[in-house]
């Protein structure tokens, strides 16, 4: 047999079940063909057309990231992040500055504006924002996108409905440009529709750019439904085929008929059965500790959640829902065992996303169904040490419980990893050295566990473990290149670790310029 | 004549004579035609104010005194020499009489106080409204003129609204159901995220006895609520989903079955020997074919009609009432040669009952006493009009002449309703050669 290319002379860490490591692959059409553990003999070297030279470098299967928004996270490329803003002040400068790099007339959207972080404690107001920007439409969304600011040009873009209800209004009873509940949500759909298919591609492959730069050749978008747009579920299904790596759509809709019509086999991402601890909308058995009388809500009744998951079950469909609080979790469980005890004959591979606050018993339920829980590690880092977020909403006590990734694998829970893009960036590296470094370290896992939630898990969590996610014969030859080992590294350092290369069916479709890429040697 | 036509609902239309000169003019000298036809009568220093707020005072009259020469000067050439713009009282701008200035707010306004209670008036100032105040429009150094078009566009919405909102009572209050559902689908358009109006709908198609569209309309509400605001609906509104359900079963249970009245089922394999069976001169075989266009209302009963006047001499024809093709020259415009006048039809609720009465009049008159079988090809595609058809010819003849032959899996959901109601019978090769 002839083989299109070798990789040799590398550390290779399979990733399969029993954690080999080999020297060297040989890849043909795309596929891993063979493989050794030590210098392979003189036919492989013989019958290969080309042969690359890992330099002894510790390769990896390419990454999963199992839950990313990625239109939002391509169109945030092209808006203006504020979530460190701190002033109005400093906002009008932003986007005066953004201004500069645009046409007249382009949309600017604003995303992650927190009004709690700025000094006045407000949104812009309609005028405010026309000072800066007479002519090119301004779209501001707060951090929870429950809010939206818009100044005249954007409002005069979308037949505002003057009953509908949340319009913010002046003395003289205009509107001030600020919109919450129905109104933003009428605001955000009509904005959304504005933004075509030219902006999705220009935005999405930046980020799927710098996934690729990360080491991901396999991501899962998360498209469509509430607070995101059935446009971005429509172009993913349109152009997933245009880019370099694998991009499998979980279509956030309840329609199942358009689920089956798109012949898709998997739905949801997030179908938020509760919201976040950030803006203390996750669903709580007892209060926020900084806000008494509130234990977040329930988005669904549980007879809702267990009609529509029953119906998505039946029809063999994988189902993916948003449980963060832990009534939230309790009712997705009691959903799928719902599901379950009608029809048992087909390996679903349900999913939670998030699952941050479980117990034992959410765990054991979850394995008992062999669910799959799709977990973000850099969560942790963000909110999950001292005095940070989550000891701020849940209280010492609660806050000890978040995110326990050691007890989830010890109840064999199947982990799969994700930066829930764009709310942490698209850096698996990163998840991996979270998961590994958990703010509470009794809760961390292996890095052998954590670089599994990454890939071969990753695989598992759609049906795709027999033929990509460990670096087996007869599987794709998607991988990384690394500079340094993560099983050798100091355990603090593994966010360090820099990727050298990415290859996608045995292609590079990335290259960092260093001392120890791969060289090709014939 | 010097005609000048300013439209302001919708995307603005400036004309004079009939000919566009929207392209003539500057967005600003747009702007102030727009204010003035809307406000008649406006002080040059407010409009100097207001078009250049960020100018000194004597920039902003300059501007102002620039933007009126060069309307003027268009007008004039236009015109032959008649300027447009005209100071009045010393500082007031005012559009010259001897240009007849045409809008549409004002005849909206003017129908609007006056007439907003007939129906006819309804109707053209629902035409009027064309989308909203100045549509897509503002200027972006204006703040004042961006408020008094924010102003502007709620209050004729708000007036459109309540258009539709008349109009929808006064379609109720004469029984128009389809008329009714139309207006409220507009309302809807205006704000799709209002779930009483899914309601008055889902409470409207139920009223027209369309339970299917009932169910699609609380599909969509549901639907639409989870996916743009991710909230279930009221529970008044779910208790609707129980009452769309109980009306589909509730004639199952309420009326008596007609054990005495059948129909045939065939497969798609007996046509060909039924037909070439059935040659008999006593009795008369007609095939129809439904097709799949499920939305095409009456599609098979037009078909019939065809089928009528393709196998009766014109002889037969027109010994036919004049009305019963009165009638049916709703679905069929082949009966026109058969009438001369039209019979006015007040409500489209009354129209299904007629258009059934005539065809099966149309049906008995022409077939008199021979016996006759229709044999409806392709069952599963007959539009819900025709089916509902099926049913009434059933009970209206008690399934004796003409008889009914449908080529259709016996599980098909619509003969599966039939079955609630009639008998089925098997086919037999001898009954048509019998």
């Amino acid at each position: 047999m002839t083989y299109d290319i070798l990789f040799r002379n590398g550390h290779i860490i399979t990733c399969n079940n029993n954690n080999d490591t080999y020297q060297w692959f040989a890849v043909k059409d795309g596929v891993i063909k063979k493989s050794g553990e030590n210098e392979p003999n003189d036919m492989i070297l013989e019958n290969s057309e080309e042969i690359v030279d890992l330099n002894g470098n510790t390769v990896l299967p390419g990454f999963y990231d199992t839950h990313v928004h990625l239109v939002q996270t391509g169109l945030n490329y092209l808006g203006l992040d504020l979530y460190h803003v701190t002033s109005l002040e400093e906002l009008f400068q932003k986007i005066s500055t953004q201004i500069k790099h645009k046409t007249p007339g382009t949309i600017i959207r604003g995303y992650h504006f927190d009004v709690t972080k700025v000094l006045e404690k407000r949104f812009p107001t309609r005028k405010e924002l026309d000072k800066v920007s007479p002519s090119n439409p301004i779209w501001i969304n707060s951090i929870e996108f429950h809010t939206s600011a818009l100044n005249t040009s954007a409002l005069t873009m979308i037949d505002l409905p003057y009953h509908i209800d949340g319009i913010a209004r002046d003395e003289r009873n205009l509107p001030m440009g600020l919109f919450t509940g129905k109104a933003s949500a009428f605001v955000r759909n009509r904005m959304l529709k504005r933004i075509d298919d030219r902006a999705r591609m220009k935005g999405v492959s930046i980020a799927v750019q710098n996934a690729i730069k990360m080491g991901v050749t396999t991501i899962h978008a998360m498209e469509g439904g509430f607070t995101f747009h059935e446009k971005d579920a429509q172009f993913i299904f349109k152009n997933s085929s245009s880019f370099p790596i694998d991009i499998l759509l979980y279509y956030q809709t309840f329609d199942l008929e358009k689920i089956n019509s798109m012949h898709l086999k998997r739905l949801g991402g997030d179908i938020f059965l509760d919201g976040s601890f950030g803006s203390r909308t996750a669903a709580i058995s007892s209060e926020y500790s900084d806000d008494p009388n509130n234990k977040g809500s329930l988005y669904f009744s549980q007879k809702e959640l267990n009609y529509f998951v029953k119906e998505a079950h039946q029809k063999d469909l994988q189902i993916a829902l948003h449980a963060i609080g832990d009534r939230a979790i309790d009712q997705a469980l009691k959903a799928y065992e719902y599901a379950i005890s009608f029809k048992d004959d087909y390996d679903n591979r349900h999913r939670i996303e998030h699952f941050e606050l479980s117990d034992e018993s959410h765990m054991k339920r979850a394995a008992n169904m062999s669910l799959v829980i799709s977990v973000q590690p850099a969560f942790e880092h963000r909110w999950g040490f001292k005095d940070g977020m989550y000891e701020h909403r849940l209280g010492i006590e609660r806050a000890r419980r978040t995110n326990n990734f050691r007890k989830m694998v010890d109840h064999g829970l199947k982990l799969c990893g994700s930066s829930d893009s764009d709310i942490t960036s698209i850096n698996p590296i990163y998840g991996i050295h979270c998961a590994v470094n958990h703010s509470k370290p009794e809760y961390s896992v292996t890095v052998s566990e954590a670089i599994k939630m990454f890939t071969i898990n990753g695989a598992y969590s759609c049906h795709e473990e027999a033929f990509k996610g460990s670096l087996e014969e007869n599987k794709l030859a998607d991988f990384v290149i690394l500079d340094q080992n993560p099983y050798t590294i100091e355990p603090t350092n593994i966010k360090d670790i820099q990727i050298i290369s990415t290859y996608k069916e045995g292609i590079q479709i990335y290259s960092v310029s260093s001392k120890n890429r791969a060289e090709v040697v014939r | 004549m010097k005609e000048l036509r300013i439209d302001l609902l919708g995307p603005i239309k400036i004309e004079y004579n009939n000919k566009s000169i929207y392209n003539k003019l500057s967005h600003k000298a747009r702007c102030i035609l727009c204010y003035l036809v809307t406000e008649k009568y406006v002080s040059k220093e407010k409009l100097a104010c207001m078009f250049w707020e960020e100018s000194s005072e004597s920039a902003s009259k300059y501007n102002l005194r620039y933007n009126i020469w060069s309307v003027n000067k268009l007008f004039k050439d236009l015109s032959g020499d008649e300027a447009l713009l005209l100071e009045w009282d010393k500082d007031r701008l005012i559009i010259s009489d001897h240009y007849t200035v045409k809008s549409d707010i004002e005849e909206f306004n003017e129908l609007f106080i006056n007439k907003s209670n007939e129906y006819e008036s309804l109707s053209e100032l629902k035409h009027k409204y064309r989308g909203s105040f100045l549509e897509g429009l503002h200027l972006k150094d204006s703040f004042e003129f961006n408020d008094w078009l924010f102003f502007l566009r709620e209050a004729y919405q708000r007036k459109y609204l309540e258009i539709l909102q008349k109009t929808f009572q006064h379609f109720k209050k004469m029984n128009l159901m389809e008329k009714s559902i139309e207006v409220m689908e507009e309302i809807l358009l205006l704000n799709p995220l209002d779930e009483d109006i899914y309601v008055e709908l889902i409470e409207l198609h139920l009223l027209n006895g369309d339970r299917t569209c009932a169910l699609k309309t609380y599909n969509r509400c549901v639907h639409v609520l989870r996916e743009e605001l991710n909230i279930s609906p009221k529970e008044t509104t779910v208790a609707l989903l129980k009452k769309i359900k109980s009306q589909e079963q509730m004639p199952v249970k309420d009326l008596p079955r007609h054990h005495n009245i059948s129909f045939y089922i065939i497969s798609a394999n007996q046509i060909e020997s039924l037909i070439s069976n059935s040659v008999d001169s006593t009795k008369k075989l007609f095939f129809v074919n439904a097709i799949p266009l499920k939305n095409l209302n009456y599609g098979l009963l037009a078909s019939v009609i065809d089928l009528m006047i393709n196998n009766y001499s014109v002889e037969h024809l027109s010994r036919i009432q004049p009305s019963i093709w009165s009638e049916l020259y709703r679905i069929n415009i082949r009966t026109r040669p058969y009438f001369k006048e039209f019979i006015h039809l007040n409500s489209p609720d009354t129209e299904k009952c007629r258009i059934f009465s005539a065809l099966t009049e149309l049906i008995n008159q022409l077939i008199e006493k021979q016996p006759t079988y229709f044999l409806i090809n392709n069952f599963a595609y007959i539009d819900n009009f025709s089916f509902e058809y099926i049913k009434y010819a059933l009970y209206k003849n008690s399934g004796l002449n003409p008889k009914l032959i449908l080529v259709s899996d016996e599980h098909n959901e619509k003969i599966q309703e039939l079955k609630n109601f009639f008998t089925i019978l098997k086919f037999d090769f001898h009954m048509i050669i019998d």
